[in-house]
């Protein structure tokens, strides 16, 4: 089980594009995902740890050891492609015997290791099979079988679940961060689902344009994105941007499409400033408060337990979450246009300016 | 059955039937007969002479294909490795050999390896001599070497295809895994490619083992192959021998094609074909370096030089060491009708065979149990059976009783139907498979009867898979030199024929003038057919 | 008549087959397909007659061992092609009467000459008959006799020497004056003579066989 430390690693592309500078520390056994939308660069990085980048710049350390120039093969490293990539011509047996056959290991501790990772991903039954006979699903775990089968240091996963349904994937899910727990082994996970991320992760990495935006754990980023990117990408806000107009006591007056919002915290006065409200702060009202804003009502969509309420702010989407049934109700039977919201004042988070 | 079923077979059954009655009659014809005259079978097996022609014939196809392979292999590594300017261009002339008719390929020989050619000339001048000092045109190095030059392309561009389908995440899953290059190459990359590297091996073995015109102009009379000694067993009418030898060929053929075929099936898909890894020139070490250049200079030499010596071919006359356009004229004055011949029966025969391969194609697609077996069957069976006895059985069978003996084109165009037939077949059933079905649907839920579905909605789709189809089997038409040779009357030669008959009287300008033609003729098919597939005509293979 | 040049190859003069299997001579030669040509069948026949007949030795012999040396064409327009383009290959087999088409051709003496074989004391060569028959059942029998005497009289055997290069079987012509340098039959003894009909009949099938062994490497 290693550390792994990615420090400035960087890769430029003859078309101009870059991947990096990443800074970024693993925990030994910690897992760790990329998250982020598609062409941010989370497989690229991967591939750079895994060593299949060439002309990479920067320091790649395992344990305060730098990797860089290492062979891809000598780096002692588990890896899980997107595509899965078994070996065809081979059985199961064959394919998790790989790694170990390469390493020169006996036949019976070779035997020993295939039949103890058989058993815990429960694919003893498949061993003889041939990969063509191997349904998805089971193929996953066939590939993670063979990634751990010479107890690497590292583990790398590159969106393995992406090609299955959602039930499966769930499934999976569960099992990869169960046997990673039992295993202790260091783990880098790349994916573009969120939930995905979140649901299995130590910490996620928000990963755009070639660069981290910000590094924690799904909490930390949830409740406090540190820019306006993580906060549109993890829908965990409503963003806004306005003017700050006064400033008093802790708390700023700003100026946003045309309202007025009172958001706790410190600014320059005139100064543009960027704001997220999560939507189950926002609160709506059929009534029309006096100092709330306004908004169209465009959709309401009933989710498990609550509603999730689409609003137009005057060209601004909002989404707001509530748990008022009788409200809904009543926006849907008196046909009602006009919503007013207002914001939880303590739970508006700055983003920046 | 309605009637609508009955005029369905009737359709399927057309061309099966015109096959029937000029394949697989006169073959049988001739070779049944033939057993009841002339040497008797274990005659032929036990004569010396036989048995060395027999055993001759196998191992320069084993020896041509291990060549081929050996040669043949770093470069499909390259091709779909290697990324570089005009690659796209250096994948489509690989296609040429295929339709450049073998006796131009002689000539293309003869004019780089052979004396006075290319690689003659300059050694004659670095030693400073006036005669010939190098000559590998001839006997059994002569023949392996221009059987290797028709092969090479083909492993290269099977077996490439094939690398070019492999995951390379798999590729790194085992470098990941541990693996050296070495390991990868062993357990990896050579089990992916080995049905495209058999089913190319096979291929190249069969025409090898059946190769005429490269073993008659180099094997000086002494090495024969069986298609050769069939030919020599008709001309002194020693039908026994030539039917045994018929039979023996037909053995070896159709397990060959069994193989074949049961590779055909073996998929060997690894699933996406994510972006293909290749690599530029310069990431490779100086000692690779040179290897690459090495390897590029002995295909240059080996696979484009003859193409592109038949120029000089066609303008420089060995014998006097000069060179003259008295070929062009003597060719154009005297052998006119060559060219004309040429095009006229290929023409026809180019017809012919796109008009059968529909209704064939569409057989070979049918959901019933035996038609498509029976179709593909029939479609091979010029592939494997030898055109000399095909031709000597259209002579015997129809030519003699209908009097056409005196003039016989018609048989000369039918024996050229026989030989484009598979090819026209394969592209038009390629074509149909790539149609969406969907859009068949729709003509069928909108009213279309069986007939005007196929003529307003199929043809026109098919139009450029039955162009392609046309287009490969008028080149294959038009090189075919082994039927019509033995057929043609002074007044039908063609060109093919013609370069033959001119390379025996020593006519080297003429021949190379009449290859010359030949092959723009077959380039200019080639490019058309490129054009229409739009770069996909190796798929047609 | 005939005359040789014998300054650089002095065994022209009394030609044996023995002295055609050395490789001075061997290497120049070239023959026709027995199987294909009629001057390559008689080469054959003329060589199976002087070791049947005079020598009493097994002909295959020498074709083993000249195997790899000559160069066997597979006809004789091949075969003189080779001969006339190549200075290397200078001995062809083939027609008494080529030293008068040389000379036809060049208008001067011929640069061609004929060396048939010697042996007891006596020249030697195959006499080569060409002619015009009626096939057996034809439809117009009467029309092929017309014919054949047609090809008999004066006019058309006159034409033959100059355009078939053969000797006219009327004697009483005058043959054209390159014909001085040709190979008269008078001035040979007949190979053919040593084989009767019968014995041909009777074992050319084996002959050509036994050739074609003898051929293969």
């Amino acid at each position: 089980m290693v550390e792994v430390e990615l420090r400035g690693l960087i890769r430029e592309f003859s078309d101009g594009s870059r991947i990096g500078p990443i800074d970024l520390q693993v925990r030994d056994g910690e897992f760790l995902t990329l998250l982020g939308p598609s062409g941010s660069g989370k497989t690229t990085t991967l591939r750079m740890v895994a060593g299949f980048i060439e002309n990479v710049g920067g320091s790649l350390l395992f344990d305060g050891k730098d990797m860089v120039n290492v062979e891809p093969r000598e780096r002692h490293i588990g890896m899980v492609f997107q595509s899965v990539a078994l070996f065809p011509n081979m059985t199961v047996f064959g394919n998790i015997s790989f790694g170990p056959d390469m390493a020169g290991w006996s036949r019976e501790k070779t035997i020993e290791r295939v039949e103890e990772l058989a058993d815990l991903l429960g694919i003893r039954h498949l061993l003889l099979r041939k990969i063509s006979e191997v349904s998805g699903g089971e193929a996953q775990r066939v590939a993670l079988a063979r990634a751990l089968a010479t107890n690497p240091k590292l583990l790398l996963l590159d969106e393995p679940l992406s090609a299955l349904d959602l039930q499966l994937r769930e499934r999976l899910q569960t099992e990869i961060r169960r046997i990673q727990r039992k295993l202790k082994i260091t783990t880098i996970y790349v994916t573009h689902s969120q939930d995905e991320a979140f649901a299995i992760s130590d910490r996620v990495a928000i990963l755009n344009d070639g660069i981290v935006s910000q590094v924690g754990t799904p909490e930390e980023l949830y409740d406090s994105p540190a820019n306006e990117f993580v906060a549109r990408f993890l829908g965990s806000g409503n963003v806004f941007s306005g003017q700050i107009k006064e400033v008093s006591g802790g708390h700023l007056k700003v100026l946003s499409n045309d309202n007025w919002f009172e958001i706790p915290g410190e600014g320059e006065i005139n100064s543009q400033i960027i704001f997220s409200v999560k939507p189950e702060d926002v609160i709506i009202s059929d009534s029309l408060p006096v100092d709330w804003a306004e908004a169209e009502l465009i959709a309401i969509t009933p989710q498990v337990g609550s509603f999730k309420v689409s609003l137009d702010f005057n060209g601004i989407p909002i989404i707001a979450l509530t748990y008022d049934e009788e409200l809904v109700m009543r926006l849907r039977s008196n046909g009602e246009k006009t919503i007013a919201f207002a914001f939880k004042t303590e739970s508006i988070i700055i983003l920046g300016n | 059955m309605n009637a609508r079923g009955l005029a369905g077979y009737a359709v399927l059954a057309f061309p099966i039937l015109l096959l029937t009655v000029f394949i697989l009659c006169p073959v049988l014809i001739v070779t049944l007969q033939g057993f009841t005259s002339g040497t008797s079978f274990l005659d032929v097996v036990a004569s010396p002479a036989i048995q060395f022609t027999i055993i001759f014939t196998f191992s320069q196809a084993i020896l041509s294909t291990i060549m081929a392979v050996c040669i043949g292999l770093p470069g499909a590594f390259l091709i779909a490795r290697l990324r570089f300017r005009g690659k796209s261009l250096v994948k489509a002339m690989m296609i040429v050999p295929f339709v450049l008719p073998p006796i131009v390929v002689v000539v293309g020989f003869l004019q780089m390896f052979g004396p006075y050619g290319v690689i003659d000339s300059i050694l004659m001048w670095i030693q400073g001599s006036s005669s010939s000092v190098f000559n590998l045109a001839k006997g059994v190095p002569g023949i392996i070497l221009a059987h290797t030059f028709y092969n090479v392309p083909l492993v290269l561009l099977m077996v490439s295809a094939s690398l070019e389908r492999l995951n390379p995440e798999i590729e790194e899953s085992a470098e990941i895994l541990g693996a050296t290059p070495l390991q990868r190459l062993r357990r990896i990359t050579l089990p992916h490619i080995m049905p495209s590297l058999l089913a190319a091996a096979v291929l190249t073995f069969m025409f090898c083992f059946m190769s005429f015109p490269i073993v008659l102009a180099f094997g000086q009379g002494v090495y024969l192959t069986i298609e050769a000694q069939i030919y020599n067993a008709f001309r002194i009418f020693d039908y026994g021998q030539a039917s045994s030898l018929t039979l023996i060929q037909i053995v070896v053929t159709l397990s060959l094609a069994f193989v074949y075929v049961k590779l055909g099936t073996r998929e060997d898909d690894s699933g996406p074909t994510a972006s293909i890894k290749t690599t530029t020139f310069s990431r490779y070490r100086l000692a690779e370096r040179c290897l690459i250049i090495g390897y590029l200079v002995l295909i240059v030499v080996l696979v484009l030089g003859p193409i592109a010596t038949i120029t000089r071919a066609s303008v420089f006359d060995p014998m006097a060491q000069t060179y003259t356009f008295d070929g062009f004229t003597n060719l154009f004055t005297a052998g006119s009708w060559y060219l004309v011949n040429s095009l006229f029966y290929a023409g026809l025969a180019t017809m012919f065979a796109v008009v059968l391969g529909v209704p064939l194609a569409i057989a070979i697609r049918s959901k019933s149990k035996t038609v498509p077996t029976l179709a593909s069957t029939m479609i091979l069976l010029p592939l494997g059976i030898s055109s000399v006895t095909v031709a000597y059985g259209l002579v015997l069978v129809i030519a003699v009783p209908l009097g056409l003996i005196t003039n016989p084109w018609p048989i000369i165009v039918v024996a050229q139907t026989i030989i484009g037939l598979p090819f026209s077949a394969r592209a038009i059933e390629i074509a149909m498979s790539k149609i969406d079905s969907a859009i068949l649907e729709q003509a069928d839920s909108l009213g279309a009867s069986r007939i005007q579905r196929l003529l307003f909605v199929e043809l026109p789709l098919l139009a450029p898979g039955i162009l392609v189809g046309g287009v490969f089997a008028f080149a294959m038409a038009i090189g075919e030199m082994s039927a019509t040779l033995f057929i043609a009357l002074p007044q039908n030669y063609t060109l093919a024929v013609a370069i033959y008959h001119y390379l025996g009287i020593r006519a080297f300008v003429e021949a190379g003038a009449a290859a010359l033609v030949l092959v723009i003729i077959c380039v200019i098919a080639f490019l058309v057919m490129e054009r229409i597939s739009k770069g996909s005509t190796g798929g047609a293979l | 008549m005939n005359t040789i040049n014998t300054t650089s190859h002095p065994q022209l003069a009394n030609l044996t087959f023995a002295d055609l299997a050395e490789a001075e001579l061997a290497s120049a030669l070239v023959t026709e397909n027995p199987r294909f040509s009629s001057p390559g069948l008689a080469f054959l026949l003329s060589q199976i007659a002087v070791y049947e007949e005079l020598l009493h030795e097994d002909w295959t012999i020498w074709w083993n061992n000249i195997s790899n040396a000559i160069d066997v064409q597979e006809g004789w327009t091949a075969a003189w092609s080779v001969w006339s383009g190549d200075p290397s290959k200078h001995l062809l087999v083939s027609y008494g009467t080529d030293p008068a088409y040389s000379a036809n051709d060049l208008g001067t003496a011929p640069d061609t000459a004929v060396a048939p074989f010697y042996y007891d004391d006596q020249h030697w060569a195959w006499m080569q008959v060409e002619g015009v028959g009626l096939v057996k059942n034809g439809p117009n029998p009467e029309l092929g006799r017309a014919f054949i005497d047609y090809c008999l009289n004066v006019t058309v055997q006159t034409e033959i020497p100059l355009n078939q290069w053969m000797f006219p079987v009327r004697t009483d012509l005058t043959l054209p004056s390159v014909y001085q340098y040709a190979i008269h039959p008078d001035e040979v003894s007949m190979l053919n003579h040593l084989l009767s009909a019968n014995q041909i009949a009777s074992n050319l099938t084996d002959w050509l066989n036994l050739w074609d062994t003898t051929r293969t490497p």
